[in-house]
């Protein structure tokens, strides 16, 4: 229809506007009678003028006025007008009713609102343990902020038997209700594993059969749903100074080392549950020492905007973990959720759940024995791999196993891997490389840290035997001397190999 | 001298006697039994004074074991200290050539049998 420029008088078009209204004859701008947003039921009369107050002039203007209908109804009404060539006394005006849908947008806000509200509940009592796990040997804090939207984080922390605590953090993908009852079945999947299955000698579950079992109880649910959740699943051997882990497609865990005074990137080897119906789990073993840091976390933290849209980033949280070493767990902890928060452009846009270990002085009678070397390698390897070699047989000999052969194949698996940090990541230039060995309580560990490019640790032997190649054995023989073998990386081009095995006849 | 080779009756024994074999002497030395491989003729491999053999050591002794097979020959490998034999077995060496706890159990075990 056609109204004036004050949007007070309709011009033409008046059974268009009776067909809207649905009303009879009798309203005819021709005749002095009610104005035309008296005829529409505009409630709010300043809102309609403002809407037209000097429309001459202007283009396409638009708003949304709450009506009443003649009948009484209540209507959400869609004013939209636009000028008129050559004709600036009067205005084009569209109109349409919103009613049905704003009713809409309001069902589903109130949906939303009550799907939001539901999830953050059960995320508060079921998702997120806040108990917390005492031990004289090592602080555990778990902290969780809830974004606007739930998502489907879920952790918990519990001692499985005196010595052995496991720490869980997942993340579902998706938001509300759906990713929050996903996490639920998938969080009780893992405690239904750990109560009902039994390691070998009475012990609890290994961490690669717990998440096993999990990950067969979650994928049905998970597949059905077309949905994915990472999960890092973490075990300390208190008394042993060991943390096993497996990583199923998480953010990496920052490992802070209080001997080196730096924080290395803990990723593990496996897919987020639901890729597939069942994979096999690479669990990956860790050593601790008083005073080292162990973060877990949700992408919430290491993904959150900031400023120019820049990620708050894995690296942030590792030097942000290094400053804070030295303050108690729940402090670290808090610290850093506060200052993600700060960084973020407003407020954190997905949950953020963390959980912050620290290892506590250990007693005097630790025993063990622990020595480290630095190794010139390019024209020098052979010597320092040979200084290498004696001092571990000297140790393994005081203090490893029984079985020569078994001392023999760690030997010759840290000097292989050495050698390969001379040969690959170093490309058999000049370089250097730290390694800090350990063992204790029946665990023969060492840390070989370099600044060299990455190399790949995981994958298999490339010459199996039958194929008789001339070389590849190196990481063959690693994998099958060690219990765990995993490259770590730092920050800048620092990279920790650790190798770790345990005794199969440690000497008493 | 890193190795030496001992005829005896069917077989040449190659004794090693350097304490490591590696990426710089192994070669050499498994080179040393061309002539006897390019023969056909059966070989002992003696280990007895080895400490320490890494992945290029390993990878000679392969390429020798293949040689030997390639021409027809019989290979045995005697005497691997413990270091040694955590190696062997963390490669199963054991599925491509036999080894033996001695000299003597090696030279018996051949096919002619020209133990002593």
């Amino acid at each position: 229809m056609i109204c004036d420029a004050s949007g007070r008088r309709v011009v033409a078009g008046h059974g268009s506007l009776r067909r809207f209204l649905r009303i009879g004859g009798g309203a005819s701008g021709r005749e002095p009678g009610p104005s035309l947003p008296e005829l529409l039921g505009v409630v709010d009369t300043d809102a309609w003028s403002s809407l037209f107050s000097a429309a001459g002039d202007r283009g396409v203007l638009e708003d949304s006025l709450r009506c009443r209908r003649p009948d009484g109804a209540s209507m959400m009404l869609r004013a939209r007008h636009a000028p008129l060539p050559g004709d600036r006394e009067n205005r084009l005006l569209f109109l349409r009713d919103d009613t049905e849908l704003e009713e809409t947008r309001e069902r589903l806000a109130r949906a939303r609102s009550i799907d939001t509200d539901s999830s953050a509940r059960l995320q508060a009592a079921v998702l997120v343990n806040g108990e917390p796990v005492r031990s004289d040997r090592v602080e555990y804090a778990c902290l969780t902020m809830p974004s606007r939207r739930i998502d489907g984080d879920f952790m918990d922390v519990l001692r499985l038997e005196p010595g052995c605590v496991d720490v869980l953090l997942g993340d579902v993908m998706g938001k509300g209700m759906e990713a929050a009852i996903l996490g639920t079945v998938i969080k009780l999947g893992l405690f239904r594993s750990i109560a009902t299955m039994e390691g070998s000698g009475g012990a609890s579950p290994s961490v690669k059969d717990v998440c096993a079992a999990a990950e067969r109880g979650a994928s049905p649910h998970l597949l059905g749903q077309g949905s994915i959740a990472t999960l890092a699943y973490l075990r300390l051997r208190e008394a042993d100074g060991l943390m096993e882990f497996v990583d199923c497609g998480h953010t990496p865990i920052v490992h802070y080392s209080r001997a080196e005074d730096a924080c290395r990137l803990l990723k593990g080897a496996d897919m987020p549950l639901g890729f597939v119906d069942a994979q096999d789990f690479r669990p990956f073993v860790v050593p601790y020492e008083p005073g080292d840091v162990f973060l877990v976390f949700s992408d919430g933290l290491s993904e959150c905007p900031g400023p120019d849209d820049e990620a708050f980033g894995e690296e942030r949280v590792s030097r942000l973990v290094r400053t804070l070493s030295d303050r108690p767990a729940s402090e670290i902890a808090a610290a850093i959720v506060r200052l993600g928060f700060e960084f973020s452009a407003s407020g954190f846009a997905d949950d953020v759940s963390l959980v912050c270990v620290k290892a506590l002085p250990a007693p005097a009678d630790e025993g063990g024995l622990a020595g480290s070397l630095s190794l010139s390698l390019g024209s020098q390897s052979k010597r320092s791999l040979g200084r290498l070699r004696t001092v571990l047989e000297r140790a393994l000999k005081e203090r490893g196993s029984v079985d020569a052969e078994e001392n023999g194949a760690i030997v010759i698996a840290c000097l292989e891997a050495a050698a390969n940090i001379a040969e690959h990541a170093l490309g058999g230039g000049a370089g250097r490389c730290r390694a800090a060995w350990r063992i204790r309580r029946g665990v023969f560990s060492v840390c070989l840290s370099y600044d060299g490019p990455d190399y790949d640790w995981l994958s298999r032997a490339s010459s199996p035997i039958m194929e008789y190649g001339p070389r590849g054995y190196g990481l063959g023989i690693i994998q099958a001397a060690m219990d765990s073998a995993l490259l770590c990386a730092g920050l800048g081009e620092r990279k920790t190999l650790v190798l770790v095995r345990r005794l199969r006849c440690p000497l008493r | 001298m890193e190795y030496e080779l001992v005829e005896r009756p069917g077989a040449v024994v190659l004794k090693i006697s350097a304490q490591t074999m590696d990426q710089d002497n192994a070669p050499r030395m498994v080179a040393a039994l061309g002539p006897a491989v390019s023969a056909g003729r059966s070989v002992v491999l003696d280990l007895s004074s080895v400490r320490f053999v890494n992945s290029a050591g390993l990878g000679a002794i392969v390429s020798l074991v293949r040689d030997v097979g390639k021409r027809g020959g019989a290979i045995r490998i005697c005497s691997p200290q413990p270091t040694v034999k955590a190696l062997f077995a963390m490669v199963h060496l054991e599925s491509i050539a036999s080894i033996d706890a001695d000299l003597a159990a090696a030279l018996e075990a051949l096919p002619d049998g020209h133990g002593g």
